[in-house]
Formats: C-alpha cells, structure tokens, sequence
C-alpha cells in the first residue's frame, strides 16, 4: 500500500503539494516574491476555510507521531501563512518598498 | 537616572529630560570619518551583545560573532563541563581563523567535540585548551604545549552573554554598564522558558544608528506599518499610547500598552491567532505584570517593554511573553547587517506552533518596512540636501542617543574616557 500524500481528508490539496511543499521561511517566502497575485490567491482561497479542520486534526497527534502525510499537511499550512499575508495585508507579493527578505538562520519545523 | 512619566500637560519629553530642541547634525550618519572616530569611541569601551545562553544548549554547541567594527571574530562556546566561554575566533599558531566555512567573513555556528584548524590540524577543546598538538618534536620549547585559545572578556545577565574588547580588559564590570535599574530590574521574568529560538539576518547600505533610531520612536508606525496595522488603535496617528519613557544613563526604554486581546485586523489572524505584536493561542507564559525595570509603571495593560543598551543593542518583551533582540552590526559608514532573534516559549502542538510562526512572519514582516527604508534614508541624507533634521518631541530619545553619540565623539578626541 503506498502511503498517501496527505491524511485522506484534506486529499484535495494535493495540487498544492509541488509548489508549496518547501522546507523552511526562505524557500516559502522565495516561492511567494516569485508567484503571480493570482496563483498566491488561489492558493490562499483553498486553505483558509481548512485551517480549523486542520489545527483540530493535527493538534490530535503528538510531533513525534506524525506521519510523513501530516507533515506535508503541516508544512502547506506553514507556507500558506506569509501568502495570507502577501493576499490580506499587501495585496501583492512583495512588502511595498522592499527589494529584499531577511535570511532566517534558525527555525522550529516539525 | 533621570525617568518620567508623561509629562504635564502643555510640558515636553524634551525639556523634562533637559534636552536642546535645536535640530541634530547629519554628519554622524553620513561621515567615513566620524565612523572610523566610533569604533574606538563609542565600541571599544563597552559590553557588546553578542547572543544568549540557549543559543548554545548543548556541551559541543559553539558559535562566532563578527564585531566587524573592532575588527573582531569571536567564539562562543558550551564545553563538556556545561560552562559558557568566549574565545577570540583565531589559532594562537599563525592566526588562521578557527571556526569559519567557506567564506571567511560569514558566521558560522555548530556542534562538535573538538575545534581544528584547517591549516596545520591543531586541535582544541571547547574550553580553549590544546587537546591535539601536530608535529610535535618540531615545536621550539614549550611554544606548542603552551597553545591555547585567546580569551575574551565576557559576562552574561539573564542569560544575555555581553563581551568586552577593550584594550587592556573591561574598565567598568557589566553591572556598572548596565546600571542598577535593569541589573536586578528584570528579576522574576522567565527567561529560561524563551527556548524556541527564530533568528534572521539582513543587509543594508545605511548606517548602523539609522535602525537604532528606528526602535526608537513610533511616530513611523502609523505610516511604516499602515498595512499591517490597518484598523487599530494607531489610524488616527497617534500610534501606540506610549506610558513611560526612561533615560537610565546612557539607555533608554520606553513601555507601551497593549492591542485589545481578541482583535484581529485580518482572517489569517483569526485563524491562527497570531498577530504581528504577538501569538495569542493560549500560552507558555502569560505575565500580569513585567519586573520593575521592565515597567517602572508596573501596568496590568503592558503590551511592550523597549529597551535600548548603548551602543547597538534593542531588547523587546511583549505581552504575553516572549522576547525580541535586535543587534545593529556597524560594517562601515553607509553599510550595515541587522540581527533579529525572536525567543518564544516551545510550542506543545500544532496550533500553538502555528500562531508562533504566524507572529514571528508578520512581525519579519513590519521589521522589513522598517528595514527597507533604510537606504533610501542614508541616500537622502548623503545628498547633504540639508545639513541638519529636526525631532519632534515623540523623537527624543532618538535626540538623546544622537546627542550621547556625539559626545562620546567628540569625548574621544578630547582624550576623555567615558564615565
């Protein structure tokens, strides 16, 4: 049996996975200066009304016990966070003004 | 000391701490020789930050520091023994860098049972002490055996390591430098919980103060961060209502109230219960109030304590508990990096992880706006349009630093040492 790429309910996600499957801020942040308004909307329309689902689903299980599917589950919330921010605050990729993202050295993952 | 609350009304910050209302010469911001003046003025006789203890969480970790103003690398280590020290970042053989990887004048951080130079293989141990000594019968005397890592001055306050490179040692100890107020003033706030460790860099053509002034005053905010902090208590300009500005010596602090606890200006917000001045998903640490030297008003509505140490040094606790330093590295006249460490209590699931994260991204965010005006401020005022700016009476603590800036320039020329 192969094990599936997400836990069975938020299946349908899968078409994020490719992109926004990233280790850490700076590839998440780097994917985000990089995407069209559009595709960072879309990808922002289709998470927020899972994230409660997601938080009851994932808060069941200690960080030790999550699988490989809840770790991707956890990593496209992760990445979702500064697209929110881009689409809700900035209404565009970058922070006005800014040519430059900082280099974040240190980070907690899962 | 001399401390205030608001002043009276009709009264000015700026005349209750005696300060000239006259508008403040560009020249220490735009000057090649006034920077090369700082290095031994306003650097070299004091305590710099150089991190905390749970950077190093482990017998093995180490880390190095550039403090590219003195022209020094050091090293800061746990060894076996648990004990923290700080090393110059040399070989005592022919001076090679000890720790360091690939480009030479990057950070570099780590864990290991031993240090060896890449260029002959000697080998020491985390406390400094020779432990592997190459080609032994070809070393004169005891040159060899006598090898050992070149201390450097240190001391730490909460867990807040500080190093002194001044020739000849420390002149003053670090509660000297700190001063009675913050020395046992943060008693009782728990440090030791802020594990969960963020840590971000970033370059800017400006100078080191420009971002030192930007931590002190909000008068920026309400135009800097219009985006991110649409919709609350800062839109009709007056920014966060700030209680208490303190000038103990030569730093400063300033304490502030905090945002409704349930208001969210933005959906991502809600649902993760993050927000840029702080996670609200119920928490590690949940203060009612700070220590008496964090807030002198002793406030159960604290939303922030801003701390300025002198030189360089911006230390931040927000409501309801968790720490932010700020380290502005001076690199030259018009260049500098800026270091973010956000110090969170460790997450226990995923919602309580998720709102860290969420915090710590919006806040990198309003730290960036900040951060990105940087060089358009240093261009502005290298165009020597006009030779002076003036502060409101909001800026006085960016009057006071410049003012103390100047005068330990001008001190140094004279051939005075600092009290």
């Amino acid at each position: 049996m192969t094990e599936p790429e997400l836990p069975e309910q938020f299946s349908e996600l899968r078409r994020f996975l490719a992109k926004w499957d990233l280790p850490g801020t700076n590839e998440r942040y780097a994917m985000r200066l990089s995407s069209p308004i559009a595709e960072l909307q879309e990808f922002h329309d289709a998470l927020l009304p899972k994230i409660p689902a997601i938080k009851q689903y994932l808060d069941a299980r200690a960080f030790d016990d999550y699988s490989n599917a809840d770790l991707r589950l956890s990593r496209l919330v992760f990445a979702w966070v500064p697209v929110a921010e881009a689409v809700e605050v900035f209404k565009q990729p970058r922070v006005p003004h800014s040519k430059m993202y900082w280099d974040v050295k240190v980070e907690p993952e899962i | 000391m001399s401390s205030s609350l608001k002043p009276a009304p009709g009264q000015r910050w700026t005349d209750k701490f005696n300060l000239s209302h006259d508008p403040i010469s560009l020249e220490d911001t735009v000057s090649p020789a006034f920077f090369e003046l700082e290095r031994e003025a306003v650097f070299r006789p004091n305590w710099l930050y150089v991190g905390r203890e749970i950077d190093v969480p482990r017998p093995g970790d180490y880390f190095t520091k550039e403090i590219e103003v003195l022209n020094a690398s050091v090293l800061v280590t746990r060894d076996k023994s648990n004990k923290i020290n700080v090393f110059h970042n040399v070989c005592p053989h022919r001076g090679n860098k000890l720790a360091w990887d690939t480009y030479a004048e990057r950070e570099v951080a780590g864990h290991c049972s031993r240090l060896v130079c890449k260029f002959h293989g000697i080998g020491f141990g985390l406390d400094g002490k020779l432990e592997m000594l190459t080609d032994k019968n070809s070393w004169l005397g005891k040159q060899g055996t006598n090898l050992h890592l070149g201390p450097v001055a240190f001391e730490i306050w909460n867990g807040f390591i500080f190093v002194n490179l001044d020739r000849g040692g420390p002149k003053q100890t670090l509660r000297q430098y700190l001063g009675e107020h913050f020395w046992n003033g943060f008693e009782g706030y728990p440090f030791e919980l802020m594990t969960e460790r963020y840590s971000a860099r970033a370059y800017a053509k400006a100078n080191w103060k420009a971002m030192v002034d930007g931590f002190s005053e909000i008068y920026h905010a309400a135009t800097t961060h219009a985006a991110p902090f649409k919709g609350s208590p800062m839109d009709d300009n007056s920014t966060f209502p700030i209680d208490y500005i303190g000038i103990e010596g030569l730093h400063y602090q300033y304490v502030t109230q905090r945002y409704p606890v349930d208001h969210y200006n933005f959906d991502y917000e809600r649902l993760t219960q993050g927000f840029g001045t702080g996670p609200r998903y119920p928490y590690g640490v949940d203060l009612k109030k700070l220590p008496k030297g964090a807030d002198p008003l002793q406030m159960e509505a604290w939303g922030t304590s801003s701390n300025t140490f002198w030189p360089n040094l911006f230390l931040q606790i927000y409501h309801p508990g968790y720490l932010v330093t700020y380290l502005m590295c001076p690199l030259a006249h018009n260049q500098m990096r800026f270091e973010i460490e956000i110090y969170m209590t460790k997450s226990r699931n995923f919602s309580e992880l998720l709102s860290h994260k969420a915090s710590v991204s919006m806040f990198l965010e309003a730290a960036l706006q900040d951060f990105s005006l940087l060089e358009a401020q240093q261009a502005g005022l290298e165009t020597r349009a006009f030779a002076t700016y003036p502060l409101t009476d909001e800026e006085v603590c960016v009057r006071h630093f410049h003012k103390n800036i100047q005068a330990a320039v001008e001190n140094f020329k004279k051939g005075i040492r600092p009290a």
